[in-house]
């Protein structure tokens, strides 16, 4: 059980959408890096600071871009039976598994990024303390919609 | 008019409004006490040409507010919905389904024990969580405002538990004063110390500009440094203050619990357990079994040589109001916790038992940590330039704890499944043990960092209603083993875990 074979990967668009708002992060490290540069350029701060700030941004962006694969990858779900798995993490590898009958309510939702690449965030609530529960990003609008429909019926006929 | 039938729009006790004024007045005090000292600081005229006066409107236009809030409030029983309205400018409706609440409690605190009324507090769960409570109403009125609440609960409960009657409220066991004393003294000290310690500190901190130029902490090092002779000479006043803060921390452990379990009564009732007690404020919690989600017991050396332990019950909730969910029993014997144990879990055949140890390097990770701890304490010191043998003497002091507390852990850390229930034991001077029932979980977690990859071990987290079970450093087989069967049961189960 939980074997890594019985996982499925996310969607393929779905890495692409990580790179789409990794760059808008970047983006905005870096327009907030040249605006800080641009008002204190005056005053009497030594170009190493800059340079120090400057390819600490640098690293952050690069970095930043390069984890998304990893990230992307390290990302699977699994449906059971009775229950859903699901996998992430680099550093530290978290896999949950929820039982469906433990489950209250289902949310999908999609951002405007989302919509575009026609991917969904399914959003899985249980009792349990807020913000621990399940939340798969980067499935397609279907599957999610099938996975909420499979739940929802597997807890009616309970 | 029926006094107990609820079905007309009804006000609170008109007691109630004594409630609100002082809830107000206490509101008022707790956000304005700091302004309190500037009083004292102007002049007598100043302060009866303006302060008194202000005071009073300001009492009268507490007391105005009171009563409208009081007129405003009412609540009433319609087709099983519980129903209150109240606000004075923003009118809020609230609507209760009787399936949906969980718990009915009363409370008293010192004013409602004066004037003889109840505050009945209505916990409920779902999806959107609710907490309602009606602050003055008589005790018969809250006893059949209660019954009324439960009905439909109770009649289930009468159907399933027909082959097994149960006299209803039976008490199990009260605590006496003495017993209370002892609880208080073998309880774990060093909170009520840093308790102390935090006090202190935080009113520093708020009187600090006051202080400043007085007391300061280079002056004490310095203080120190000047005087190291005359301090270290006086071994004898060093016993004395030792003495006399372990005596107040002993006051404040005393004074702690007996404010919270004060005359502490257990009685048993159908569905699940009664619990009142309390000094000044007096609470009465009904725990229902099938709410319970785990349980932990908890004691420690010198509460075990008195054969006594404190057991926390932790029942389903919304997360808003988790603390209170929490109910802690204290002083209780070896014979009635089994009682208990009996109540919460009912006995089944014991055919799958087994035990797992945390890795070999949970230990390490408890040294690792320690380490660190006492290597940011030695920075620390030698930057603020205590003497070496000061520091010497603290590092020693602290290697030699964490040398006994850290294998202490470590053997007390233990995971053990019992037929299909989890006991996790923890602790290091205490000894903790959860007990948890496998179809209680919510979900499970397995957490396994890069570090502990490499040392093919794992930690499981047990998501409950009521919060979260760790399960640290498995091997990472016990702990897949450990996961399959409890999700299987979680999974499979057909209990209701609520």
């Amino acid at each position: 059980m939980f074997t890594s074979t019985e996982f499925n990967p996310l969607e393929k668009k779905y890495y692409r959408l990580m790179l789409i708002r990794r760059a808008l992060f970047s983006l905005v490290l870096i327009v907030a890096f040249c605006v800080f540069f641009l008002t204190n350029r005056d005053k009497e701060v030594s170009g190493v600071v800059f340079l120090g700030i400057g390819l600490g941004v640098l690293l952050i962006v690069i970095g930043n871009l390069l984890l998304a694969k990893v990230f992307f990858k390290r990302k699977m779900y699994s449906l059971h039976d009775t229950n859903l798995a699901y996998k992430k993490g680099w550093l530290v590898s978290h896999l949950t598994v929820v039982p469906f009958s433990r489950i209250q309510h289902i949310e999908i939702d999609e951002g405007p990024l989302e919509r575009f690449f026609n991917l969904a965030t399914l959003s899985i609530y249980t009792a349990g303390d807020s913000g621990k529960d399940l939340k798969i990003s980067g499935l397609t609008k279907e599957k999610s919609q099938e996975i909420k429909e499979l739940i929802t019926a597997y807890i009616k006929d309970e | 008019m029926n006094r107990t039938d609820f079905s007309e729009l009804e006000r609170q006790n008109p007691k109630g409004i004594v409630i609100n004024y002082s809830l107000l007045v206490y509101k008022v005090l707790k956000s304005f006490w700091v302004l309190i000292p500037i009083f004292f600081t102007k002049s007598k005229e100043l302060i009866i040409d303006y302060v008194v006066p202000g005071l009073i409107v300001l009492g009268i236009v507490l007391l105005i507010i009171s009563i409208l809030q009081f007129l405003f409030f009412k609540f009433k029983i319609e087709n099983g919905h519980f129903i209150l309205n109240q606000g004075v400018f923003f009118k809020k409706k609230t609507s209760i389904p009787f399936d949906r609440i969980q718990n009915v409690n009363f409370k008293q605190n010192i004013i409602h024990q004066i004037i003889n009324i109840t505050q009945v507090e209505i916990q409920t769960a779902g999806a959107k969580d609710v907490e309602v409570s009606i602050k003055a109403i008589s005790r018969e009125k809250a006893e059949a405002l209660k019954a009324r609440l439960q009905e439909s609960d109770h009649q289930v409960v009468k159907d399933e538990n027909q082959e097994i009657p149960v006299p209803k409220s039976k008490v199990l066991f009260k605590l006496s004063f003495l017993e209370l004393l002892k609880v208080s003294v073998s309880e774990n000290h060093i909170k009520s110390f840093l308790a102390i310690f935090a006090i202190i500190s935080s009113l520093y901190w708020q009187f600090k500009d006051y202080f400043e130029g007085y007391v300061s902490f280079p002056k004490l090092v310095r203080f120190y440094h000047e005087n190291e002779m005359v301090i270290r000479g006086s071994i004898k006043l060093m016993f004395l203050m030792s003495v006399l803060v372990i005596l107040i921390s002993i006051l404040i452990s005393f004074v702690k619990v007996v404010l919270k379990h004060f005359d502490q009564k257990v009685s048993v009732l159908n569905d699940g357990i009664q619990l009142s007690q309390g000094l000044f404020t007096k609470r009465d919690d009904v725990l229902k079994i099938k709410k319970i989600q785990y349980i932990v017991v908890v004691t420690n050396p010198l509460k075990r040589q008195l054969g006594i332990q404190s057991v926390k019950v932790n029942q389903a909730g919304s997360a808003r109001t988790k603390a209170k969910k929490r109910i802690e029993i204290v002083g209780v014997k070896n014979e009635v916790l089994k009682t208990l144990r009996s109540l919460f879990f009912k006995e089944e055949n014991q055919a799958k038992s087994a035990t797992y140890k945390p890795a070999p390097y949970y230990l390490f990770k408890l040294f690792l940590f320690s380490f660190y701890g006492i290597l940011i304490v030695n920075v620390v010191m030698f930057f603020a330039a205590f003497t070496f043998k000061f520091q010497l003497f603290v590092t020693v002091g602290l290697i030699c704890y964490t040398l006994v507390i850290n294998i202490l852990k470590y053997k007390k850390a233990y995971f053990h499944i019992e037929d299909k229930r989890l006991i996790v034991g923890a602790g290091g001077i205490a000894t903790i043990t959860t007990v948890m029932e496998f179809y209680k979980t919510q979900n499970i977690k397995l957490v396994q960092s890069f570090i502990q990859k490499r040392r093919g071990v794992a930690s499981v987290h047990l998501q409950t209603a009521s919060g979260t079970i760790k399960m640290p450093n498995l091997h990472k087989e016990e702990a897949q083993e450990l996961m399959t069967l409890i999700l299987e049961e979680a999974c499979n189960s057909n209990k209701d875990w609520i």
